[in-house]
């Protein structure tokens, strides 16, 4: 099961991520999880937000390239040693994990994850674990 | 099309009628002319010298300096009562260039253009736009008289509010363009914000670009765009020789044809001022053979080009220069190499990932001279990764390495972060003596 991702694009100058979280402010829109990779001079900010294709209009407006994708959201009970286990399990049915974030609220947690084999992964991970729908998501 | 029968003559017949003009021209001018009877006396040349064409080559150069140095109305050659027009180049240095015309080279002047517009297929039937800034530019206005002469419907629509040229674009069904590459370029980005497909929403078929050089890489881009089946052609001028309509090129695209019975024109070795024969290389040189306000001989236009007499497939015998790979006077010297930024822009152009917008920057860093060059990420291309944008990095640098032998600095942003432009755009940035 997959949930949209949006990747904005981020120049590493001085208030560019403000203007990202600016823009997010200004139309409404709820930043659910974000996860910044960055080298010296790019970033590539990665984010469940509540409207998606909302997000991704008004950052074309204000100058952003971005991209959306699909992306594992994985339930995970808030204890100690779960994401252990699952990580375990995909690297046993021989997956690489590309990236991920997590995200909690209140008791629940999931872990967003990309992989180098989605489709493969996902089976793996049914066996022991649920995933979160798009409307779960957007309502934690 | 062919709009002149002067651009069918034979070799014999051009000269003939060139020797005829450059005599009277030689004579009028040592007559009227003090700067050019002082060149001539210092050389020991008297007007009667030109007895065949090559004779030209005895005459003296005329530089811009000394269109500077007459500024602003010593270099003509009638009265101001005759003059009916003045136009001036905004030079980026020093005072601007002023020109000037009498009625009939105003008429000239609309005849050379007519012919390269329809060389660049233009007819009576189209509806022709001309974003060309109007005003002491001589673009807009020379574009303006010369395809009125051809009897097409000209919307005069000038540079600025993008979203309006657009509007009238659509709705007039506007088959012409004419713009600068950049703003060619500029008004499909615009089309494309606003939901306009200049394919499928526009009728124009035909974009007669000029006033700055188009590259071939800038001509696929303008093809993807605007569609394969437009003619886009691009001609070539400069205020001091007429404006637009020296040369333009046909729709076989291998080269701008001169209109000679007006410009003499001539390649030389820049360094020795020795004439250079067909197909080698040199800085392009032309004589204004019967302007009457401010003719101008032996004009060195600082242009690199080279000269192809061979009869060409649209049936003109007139003389090709191949379209000009950069202009010395736009050369920039980094860490000892000379590079046109026009170089640049055919490395930049058709990499994935990028747009077709850029800027270059040079600035000194001690002794060194340190290349950045500025581009702008494609939002379609876009990926969920760093490593996507570090890749694409590497990807220019090492085209720009291999074109230029340079290493330069790559800075990728985020879209509509360049400056854009609506007339020539100013691409290069060089802080070096700021
Ligand atoms: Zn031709």
């Amino acid at each position: 099961m997959f949930v949209k991702q949006l990747c904005v694009f981020i120049e590493n100058k001085h208030g560019k991520f403000q203007e990202l979280t600016n823009v997010f402010a200004e139309y409404g829109i709820n930043m659910i999880s974000l996860s910044l990779s960055d080298s010296t001079a790019y970033g590539v900010a990665r984010l469940i937000v509540s409207d998606t294709d909302k997000a991704q209009k008004a950052l074309a407006a204000n100058g952003f390239a971005s991209v959306v994708n699909d992306i594992m959201a994985i339930k995970l009970d808030n204890k100690l040693g779960e994401l252990n286990k699952l990580i375990k399990e995909l690297n046993e049915g021989g997956i690489d994990v590309q990236y991920a974030y997590s995200l909690t609220s209140g008791k629940e947690a999931a872990i967003l994850l990309k992989t180098l084999d989605d489709k493969k992964a996902e089976k793996i991970i049914a066996k022991n674990h649920s995933f979160y729908t798009e409307e779960e998501i957007y309502n934690l | 099309m062919i709009w002149a029968k002067e651009e069918t003559l034979s070799r014999e017949e051009i000269e003939a009628i060139q020797l005829e003009k450059l005599k009277k021209l030689v004579v009028r001018m040592y007559d009227k002319a003090p700067y050019f009877k002082k060149k001539m006396d210092d050389m020991g040349l008297k007007p009667d010298c030109i007895k065949t064409i090559k004779d030209i080559q005895k005459l003296p150069f005329t530089t811009k300096q000394e269109m500077r140095d007459n500024y602003p109305f010593n270099m003509l050659m009638v009265p101001m009562k005759d003059i009916v027009r003045i136009h001036a180049s905004s030079g980026t240095t020093g005072k601007p260039t002023v020109v000037a015309y009498t009625k009939n080279d105003l008429d000239m002047w609309a005849e050379c253009v007519a012919r390269l517009a329809v060389a660049g297929g233009a007819t009576k039937d189209d509806i022709a736009q001309i974003c060309f800034g109007y005003g002491m530019f001589t673009g807009a206005l020379g574009l303006h008289n010369g395809l009125e002469k051809v009897g097409a419907a000209i919307i005069p629509s000038s540079t600025g509010n993008t979203q309006k040229q657009l509007l009238y674009m659509k709705d007039f069904g506007s088959t012409l363009l004419v713009a600068t590459p950049s703003y060619a370029m500029r008004i499909a980005e615009v089309a494309k914000e606003i939901g306009i497909d200049p394919k499928k929403d526009l009728k124009l078929k035909i974009g007669l670009l000029g006033s700055e050089l188009l590259t071939e890489a800038m001509r696929t881009e303008l093809h993807k765009v605007y569609g394969e089946d437009m003619l886009i052609t691009q001609n070539y001028g400069m205020s001091e020789l007429i404006g637009p309509g020296v040369s333009g090129e046909c729709e076989y695209l291998c080269g701008m044809h001169v209109n000679e019975d007006h410009f003499l024109i001539e390649v030389i070795d820049p360094v020795t001022g020795e004439v250079l024969p067909e197909g080698e290389k040199g800085e392009v040189v032309i004589t204004c053979l019967d302007k009457e306000a401010l003719p101008l001989i032996r004009y060195r236009t600082r242009d690199i080009s080279r000269l192809f007499y061979g009869k060409c497939k649209c049936g003109r015998t007139t003389v090709r220069m191949e379209n000009l790979s950069g202009r010395t006077d736009d050369m920039l010297k980094i860490r000892g190499v000379n590079v046109f930024p026009s170089q640049i822009e055919e490395a930049l152009l058709g990499i994935e990932g990028i747009g077709p917008n850029y800027e270059i920057v040079v600035e000194k860093n001690g002794s060194s001279d340190v290349l950045t060059i500025r581009v702008e990420l494609d939002p379609e291309k876009m990926q969920d990764s760093v490593a996507f944008i570090a890749n694409l990095e590497k990807t220019i640098k090492d085209k720009i390495k291999f074109i230029l032998g340079l290493d330069a600095k790559i800075k990728i942003e985020n879209p509509n972060t360049l400056q854009r432009f609506e007339g020539k755009a100013k691409r290069v940035r060089d802080l070096r003596n700021a």
